[in-house]
């Protein structure tokens, strides 16, 4: 609490927040654009929209694209967790929720006597994620019924492509009347 | 898409010129919206073919400017947002009428 105290007292705290926010618009949102998964249109559109907002209004406008950025940009990149969900049991999840919390109380708890708070909040975090990790692979596997669409989890995460690409028809000229076909001489 | 006040107020300004192309800092001002709010609805809009997406040619761009992106009606869009803006006006007549006269002053 104190290390948190004492940053938050810092000048230079504020000194980086006036010059990020206040000098380095165009650097800071080049660097919130990068939470957008990559190719997305948000990436370049923003860049460019900095440039028609009035110096004066850019610091808040910042603000407010980080804010998108941070709902917009995250959400698309989490974008399996649906998949995710189709495995977890959130009773089971809840429970290992709070049993993760406990630990990360602790962790603090216990590091923060020797000053390292940090220490502590990284393991807490660290478990939580780890935990809820184990948990749906564990479910997933255990239901037997479900192991194509594990499959299909596995494959999403590794590929952001996938459940577009699952979602295409086999034989689209089945689906498309001729004078849509697309390459035809 | 559900019908909100934030949709209402973005439908009045794209239908005030049903022609022109929209920039997303341009109908966060005349919409008085945050773009946290406004963009999201764009996108929606564009899933749903109301709205068709493109960006600014850069050999018409002024020099040291990145090319913008632009938002414009399609024709399903006319319809579906000049239906949002008449409810709007059924629901709440004096609100829309006061945005359309800002957005034309």
């Amino acid at each position: 609490m104190n290390i948190l105290t004492e940053i938050l007292r810092s000048p230079w705290l504020y000194g980086a927040f006036l010059a990020g926010f206040g000098f380095m618009p165009p650097i800071l949102i080049r660097v919130f654009v990068l939470i957008y998964p990559r190719g997305h249109e948000r990436r370049r559109e923003l860049p460019a929209e900095m440039m028609a907002v009035p110096y004066k209004e850019r610091p808040v406008w910042l603000a407010d694209q980080l804010g998108l950025a941070l709902t917009e940009g995250l959400r698309e990149r989490l974008h399996w967790l649906p998949v995710v969900a189709v495995f977890v049991d959130w009773r089971r999840v809840g429970i290992q929720f709070v049993m993760a919390i406990g630990n990360a109380g602790l962790g603090i708890a216990l590091l923060s006597k020797y000053g390292i708070v940090g220490a502590g909040l990284m393991l807490g975090t660290a478990s939580i994620l780890l935990i809820s990790i184990l948990v749906s692979v564990w479910r997933g596997v255990r239901l037997g019924g479900r192991r194509d669409q594990l499959v299909a989890l596995l494959l999403t995460v590794m590929d952001p492509a996938y459940h577009l690409t699952v979602a295409e028809p086999t034989d689209t000229r089945a689906k498309n009347p001729p004078d849509r076909w697309i390459g035809d001489p | 898409m559900r019908h909100t006040g934030s949709l209402a107020a973005v439908a009045i300004v794209l239908m005030t010129d049903t022609d022109d192309r929209h920039w997303g800092y341009e109908l966060s001002k005349k919409s008085d919206l945050r773009s946290g709010v406004l963009y999201p609805i764009l996108a929606r809009m564009l899933s749903a073919g109301w709205l068709t997406d493109g960006w600014e040619d850069p050999v018409t761009v002024a020099s040291g400017r990145p090319p913008r992106r632009y938002y414009q009606l399609t024709d399903r869009g006319r319809i579906e947002l000049g239906a949002v803006v008449s409810e709007a006006r059924k629901r709440a007549p004096v609100r829309t009428a006061i945005h359309a006269v800002r957005i034309a002053t």
